[in-house]
């Protein structure tokens, strides 16, 4: 899991996390690929795929720009070594809604790297300072026999921003979309179906995902070689992206929840209600129960035995 | 020996008037991916109203009493990690 917390090099850290989390720690504005073990992957993350099916690019705040690169061959042969692979680079830059040149001015508190555009008054009033525009590229170098020209789904995430006024692909608009699913739907994981995979029509879309606190956008499937130069994507936001006020807040909403699910196995906290969807887990106990202690696993044999102490 | 909260202390919150703070906090994450689309202004209002948010749910689960309430505290406390 990630906070979004922004934090200083060079330090020794003392934290605290749930069990359910692992810590992960990212250069401040680094570019990170993945893919999905998607339906039908046969491979763990499809790593060993001759041809990606959709590509993620995780964009973590605290620079003003950056870059990322994922390398692709076909999987088997050390044809790589005669040329026969490609790299598709996404890279970003953040800059101030109208001009005025790249951000950087955000970077106080001890934060890595430069932060974003925006005053970094905090103030969040959006009436006087200027939104954050920010432009990413998809390119492709280089081919292998095998990619050939099969149209692909890029994906987007940027971390710890806030959401966009408006999207653009390409000059065109990209429309809101119904949910986190629609865009992170990538359909199967395998080549063929890949044509039909973001949104439900295979549009590009959007959405902002409030509890991480991520703008996802997801594009069409289209196909980097055939495209002129780049694939690029524009958005401003609707507010400035002030990194100082972003800071953590990922990890706030985590926390939050994970202290309210806690508590709510008691029925401790007050007007408890689950937040995430479907029924609370007390409220599946028989009525008879709801009164009473939440059932727990024996945390001893006596105590199985109805021997606690 | 810790105890979980009971309905006294429940009764206790309900007429302090800072009920449901931890709700409310767990929640805004949920409201914040609506009002990106629907309501920008009511998202830059949340967002700028968490460090509230979050020091009222402290001060609701620091005045409970018991092991899973503790839990909770350190789970707020290191919220800002």
């Amino acid at each position: 899991m990630g906070t979004g917390a922004l934090l200083a090099g060079g330090a020794t850290l003392t934290k605290g996390y749930d069990l359910t989390e692992v810590p992960l720690f990212v250069r401040a504005g680094a570019v990170v690929p993945s893919t999905d073990v998607g339906a039908g992957a046969t491979t763990l993350g499809g790593a060993m795929a001759t041809v990606y099916a959709a590509l993620t690019f995780t964009i973590y705040p605290g620079a003003a720009e950056g870059a990322g690169v994922a390398y692709e061959d076909d999987g088997v042969s050390d044809a790589y070594l005669i040329g026969r692979h490609a790299a598709v680079t996404c890279s970003y830059v953040h800059a101030k809604a109208g001009g005025g040149g790249r951000a950087g001015d955000g970077d106080k508190g001890g934060k890595a790297g430069g932060g974003k555009a925006g005053d970094g008054d905090g103030d969040g009033d959006g009436e006087t300072d200027a939104a954050t525009t920010t432009t990413v590229t998809l390119s492709r170098n280089g081919s292998f026999p095998q990619q050939g020209h099969t149209p692909r789904v890029y994906k987007v995430a940027i971390v710890s921003t806030m959401p966009p006024a408006n999207v653009t692909a390409r000059g065109r608009a990209v429309p809101h979309a119904s949910s986190l699913a629609a865009v992170s739907a990538f359909g199967a994981h395998t080549g063929a179906a890949a044509g039909a995979t973001a949104g439900a029509a295979g549009a590009a879309t959007w959405w902002y995902d409030g509890p991480s606190m991520t703008l996802h956008i997801s594009t069409e499937a289209i196909d980097l070689s055939s495209v002129a130069a780049h694939h690029a994507i524009e958005f401003t936001t609707i507010a400035p992206v002030d990194d100082a006020q972003l800071s953590g807040l990922k990890g706030v909403f985590a926390h939050a929840n994970l202290a309210k699910d806690n508590l709510d196995m008691t029925r401790a906290e007050p007007g408890a209600h689950d937040t995430r969807g479907g029924a609370p887990a007390w409220s599946k106990w028989p009525s008879w129960r709801r009164h009473t202690r939440p059932p727990r696993a024996p945390q001893t044999a006596f105590e199985g035995l109805g021997l606690a102490f | 020996m810790s105890r979980e909260p009971g309905l006294a202390e429940l009764a206790v919150f309900a007429a302090s008037g800072h009920t449901g703070a931890l709700s409310k906090l767990s929640s805004v994450g949920d409201g914040l991916s609506y009002q990106a689309a629907k309501d920008p202004a009511g998202f830059v209002r949340a967002v700028g109203a968490y460090k509230a948010g979050l020091a009222a749910a402290v001060a609701e689960v620091g005045a409970l009493k018991g092991a899973r309430a503790v839990y909770s505290q350190a789970l707020l406390a290191t919220a800002l990690n």
